[in-house]
């Protein structure tokens, strides 16, 4: 293939926080780089840039993104790193026998006219989350979308994606995400959350107790100071529980929940609106890292599966190394240290570093990762939804699988039918739940717990899909090797 | 400790299907899966219903082709058991028998057709050889560079992932004990009775059994080495991969002449795309790790380019996975099917084209487990045909 | 009505691109799923059961926003490629079919 002959040293696949920090150390030192990215521009989806000719003063100013915003103002468009934006890894296979790059990766990547495989000696994976779905009777509505879908468009895209919004959910991304829609003209009817104040309050005064933290909780305090004037209802201890409309979303239902989960469905109250943003925490994107062979582990508030390392962040499978939310989920700040401690660690791998100099390298970040954990800790702790939530708002016959439109009712007559299987995997095989185009990215976490809940089992045992490459759909005519030039 | 009268190992479609005939029949049966039933082969394979003869058998030589159209007095008989398999089990297999086309592209390929056809016919397999004008009639999807295809009206198509849980479930009506997630460790012979070892998590057991029946495919020569036995069978990792679905075009089994192809439409849409394409044991070390595997990207897309060149209508679909399942294959590529002559009460059935032929194999070493003969000859099949090897090993 | 916000933004040129054969509005280097959802696009496929899809996540997860963008080859035949539109970048006359706005 085309690319068979091009080697680097490091390939770091995403280019969020995590991967820019990544990059600029290992650059530091020398080694080559590439990047491969699915998005056109660097940033990840915390910093998503606007598109290029796209002119937006003050972009993205709040403190909020004020460290991960430094790297890639040092990082971005750098002539010194091979950049392959808009292309995605489909799978990454070990090189082995004795040719001098063994022991290295082969990297299988959809580029923009085709496909090719390039290797490197390490590969950095820092593919970051995707939103935790809830599967309420009526998600799959056109007009209910992740809130991080609606802040993509208006970070990046500088776009309203509609008119009447209402966010729901359990993390406070929600604040951020309504005020940047009212101060880009948009209506919020409301701000839901699950959690009941004092919860979100006691939480609150624990974490002014973690001073370096206090610029970002007075700009939380800031944002809901900011939405309260704009006349902006706050609700709290309550939960989206339907969505409704004829072809598109018109109006969702939401009711009071307890900390257990249990729904008050008689005090169900309908606010009419045209977008939902829901936001109940985050999955991290560990498939690629499943399909390289690495081990994962169940962490049920820090993104699901995250991906196993070593403290140089390298996986189990050697030369491959994990950074940012894979590591487990904790934000964009944990995610630029854990970018530094793992390209320290690719450096210390590749033999860039000496042991000491790496460990003296790495004394900063690790200090700092270690800070910015406890107050991630805290954020998380915060930011859950009321336990199995997930699975009282999943009536019957909500859709679990949105791809194969499997509902939860006919997944649990699939499990009662076979009483034999324990894993997720086997549970896909009989039901077809995860096997459409987003290869169970949103069925996943909620069919997980469902199987759990029903055999008793832990998630170990229940285990996560197989990944299988490709890790992202392509289309058959994109296969062939890419055209030069 | 607890006896059965036959313990099943491997819960793959021979394992499940055999626990289902032996049960039916009044057996106390325990089935003994190591994972999940239908985790590996049985449940990752391409799901096609071939009777002609396969490319694989047919590309060494004339002398051996012969040698392995043995086989197809086996597919007679599958074909007949593939036709009652949804009324017998009561259940949806998404069996689809309507037709299965081997193509040719060029002279060689038509030569290879001629030659199948003549093995086909002396033993009695209903084939008809089909002209360009035929094929278009009967398959306009197919691009115009066929210039013939070997028809058989029988084949077709089920689906993997659904035919070993129904008979898993029938068996497991009938009063078949199952045991997933539980690893043989041990067997042993005592006069004419067996010890099998199990262990499952930190429960250990012995359990005694009549007849010991090794249905666990790739590995079944990692179990017959448990009696100090060797079967000569050999894990293969095969590389298949889905499509998105789409709205119904290819209504039969389609193979290539001359390359490595199945493609297929599953009942709900989705295409299905294999053909021997191998993948690669993952290194543990020095050693292959003989379960699992990765795919070749290479080998991913040639698979790939090749069906949408024979079926250009397909090429704006997604590929939704790939996946690397192992099966096993023997050294002469037949089935190994019968009782180990070395050790009575030890009985196999693995290896061959153990999706299309599973549920005969299963039905037929049920029969000779239980009434020590059978309906139809198996003698072909028979390990015997392997004793040299065993010659010298010290069975239990 | 969705709405592009233009405080403080200064976009590149203004693009026309065809939409089901209807020219549409769009600026060089947005995305697709912005400038159909802009002009008033926003459901875009349609699941196995028939219920109508539109972007639930809006970064390349989901696929719930498959459309098709048409390219004229050069023997003058059509070369469709289905494609999602959030995470293809509109340039000056695309052609793009989006099969439920018909």
């Amino acid at each position: 293939m085309s690319g068979e002959n091009q080697q680097y040293d490091v390939a770091i696949v995403g280019v969020g926080p995590a991967g820019l920090a990544a990059a600029q150390i290992v650059r530091e030192h020398g080694l080559s780089v590439v990047i491969i990215d699915e998005q056109m521009r660097a940033g990840g989806q915390i910093l998503r840039q606007p598109p290029r000719g796209f002119r937006v003063e003050k972009w993205l100013n709040g403190r909020l993104y004020a460290r991960p915003k430094s790297v890639l103002e040092t990082m971005d468009e750098r002539d010194d790193v091979d950049w392959r934006m808009g292309a995605t890894v489909l799978g990454i296979m070990r090189r082995s026998g004795f040719r001098p790059q063994a022991g290295g990766h082969d990297l299988w990547i959809r580029g923009a006219s085709g496909c090719y495989v390039l290797a490197a000696r390490a590969v950095l994976l820092a593919p970051g989350c995707y939103e935790r779905p809830l599967a309420f009777p009526g998600w799959t509505l056109p007009g209910v979308m992740g809130a991080g879908a609606i802040q993509g468009f208006l970070k990046s895209q500088q776009f309203v994606p509609g008119e009447r919004f209402v966010l729901a959910g359990s993390h406070p991304l929600q604040l951020v995400v309504a005020d940047q829609l009212v101060s880009a003209g948009a209506e919020v009817a409301a701000v839901i959350f699950t959690q009941r104040l004092g919860r979100v309050a006691l939480a609150w005064r624990h974490a002014l107790a973690v001073l370096q933290h206090g610029p970002q909780l007075f700009e939380t305090a800031r944002i809901v100071a900011r939405l309260r004037r704009a006349g902006v209802p706050l609700c709290f201890g309550s939960t989206i529980v339907e969505a409704h409309g004829e072809r598109v979303l018109e109006r969702v239902v939401h009711a009071p929940v307890s900390a257990s989960g249990e729904i008050d469905r008689a005090r169900a109250r309908t606010i009419e609106c045209d977008r939902l943003g829901v936001c109940h925490g985050f999955l991290a994107s560990s498939e690629l890292a499943r399909q390289a062979g690495a081990s994962v582990h169940w962490r049920e508030h820090e993104g699901g599966w995250v991906v196993d390392h070593d403290r140089w962040f390298e996986s189990s499978v050697a030369k491959l190394f994990v950074a940012g939310e894979i590591a487990g989920v904790a934000g964009a700040d944990a995610a630029v240290e854990k970018g530094r401690v793992a390209a320290i660690g690719v450096l210390r791998a590749l033999g860039a570093v000496s042991e000491g100099a790496a460990e003296r390298l790495a004394r900063i970040p690790r200090r700092r990762l270690a800070r910015i954990s406890r107050f991630a800790a805290m954020l998380s702790e915060l930011s859950r939804p009321p336990e199995r939530l997930a699975q009282t708002v999943m009536t019957e016959d909500s859709i679990l699988c949105r791809c194969e439109s499997i509902q939860r009712g006919t997944f649990e007559r699939f499990l009662q039918e076979h009483p034999h299987i324990r894993s997720l995997d086997a549970a896909k095989l009989v039901s077809r739940v995860g096997m459409g185009l987003c290869q169970g990215r949103l069925c996943a976490d909620n069919a997980a717990h469902l199987l759990a809940a029903t055999r008793k089992l832990d998630m170990k045992e229940v285990a996560p899909f197989r990944a299988q490459a490709p890790v992202k759909p392509v289309p058959l005519e994109a296969l062939p090797p890419e055209r030069c030039g | 400790m607890n006896r059965f009268d036959v313990v099943v190992l491997g819960g793959g479609l021979v394992g499940c299907a055999a626990a289902h005939y032996l049960s039916r029949s009044g057996a106390r049966v325990l089935l003994v899966e190591r994972s999940d039933l239908n985790r590996e082969a049985s449940g990752r394979n391409a799901g096609s219903l071939h009777f002609q003869l396969e490319y694989r058998l047919i590309r060494y030589g004339e002398a051996l082709a012969a040698q392995f159209a043995q086989i197809i007095p086996l597919s007679l008989v599958a074909i007949e058991d593939w036709l009652k398999l949804e009324a017998e089990l009561e259940a949806q297999l998404e069996v689809e028998m309507g037709g299965g086309l081997i193509v040719a592209e060029g002279p060689g390929d038509l030569e290879m057709l001629e030659k199948r056809q003549v093995l086909q016919e002396r033993w009695g397999l209903d084939t008809k050889l089909l002209s360009a004008n035929e094929v278009r009639r009967l398959a306009p999807y197919l691009t115009d560079t066929v210039i013939a295809a070997s028809y058989c009206a029988k084949e077709g198509h089920a689906n993997p992932r659904l035919v070993a849980p129904a008979f898993a479930r029938s068996a497991a009506r009938h009063g078949c004990e199952i045991r997933c997630g539980t690893r043989v460790t041990s067997l042993e012979r005592d006069g004419s009775e067996w010890c099998v070892g199990i262990e499952s998590g930190d429960r250990k057991e012995g359990i005694s059994a009549g007849a010991v029946l090794n249905a666990a495919g790739a590995w079944a020569g990692e179990i017959a080495a448990m009696a100090h036995l060797h079967l000569p069978i050999y894990a293969i990792p095969l590389i298949m991969n889905v499509l998105e679905r789409r709205e119904p075009l290819i209504p039969h089994l389609v193979q290539h002449a001359s390359k490595r192809l199945t493609l297929k439409q599953l009942a709900v849409g989705n295409v299905l795309i294999g053909g021997g394409w191998p993948g690669r044991f993952v290194r543990q070390g020095h050693a292959p790790d003989l379960w699992r595997a990765e795919p070749v990207v290479e080998h991913i897309t040639e698979n790939l380019l090749l069906a949408s060149r024979l079926v250009p209508a397909i090429g704006s679909l997604h590929l939704l996975r790939t996946w690397t399942g192992i099966t096993g294959v023997t050294a002469d590529q037949m089935p190994l099917l019968g009782e180990v002559p070395e050790a009575p009460g030890f009985y196999v059935a693995a290896g061959g084209a153990a999706f299309t032929h599973g549920p005969t194999y299963a039905r037929l070493i049920s029969e000779l487990i239980l009434n020590g003969r059978t309906s139809v000859p198996i003698d072909l099949y028979s390990p015997a045909r392997f004793s040299h090897v065993n010659n010298f090993m010290a069975a239990v | 009505m969705a709405k592009r916000v233009t405080l403080h933004v200064t976009r590149p040129g203004e693009v026309s691109i065809l939409v089901n054969g209807e020219p549409v509005r769009a600026y060089d280097g947005e995305s697709l799923a912005t400038a159909l959802i802009a002009a008033g696009t926003l459901v875009m496929s349609r699941d196995v059961s028939g219920r109508p899809k539109s972007p639930f996540c809006n970064m390349g997860v989901c696929f719930d926003c498959i459309v098709v963008v048409e390219e004229p080859g050069s023997d003058g035949t059509v070369r469709s490629t289905r494609v999602r539109a959030c995470m293809t970048s509109v340039r000056a006359g695309l052609r793009v079919r989006v099969p439920q706005a018909e």
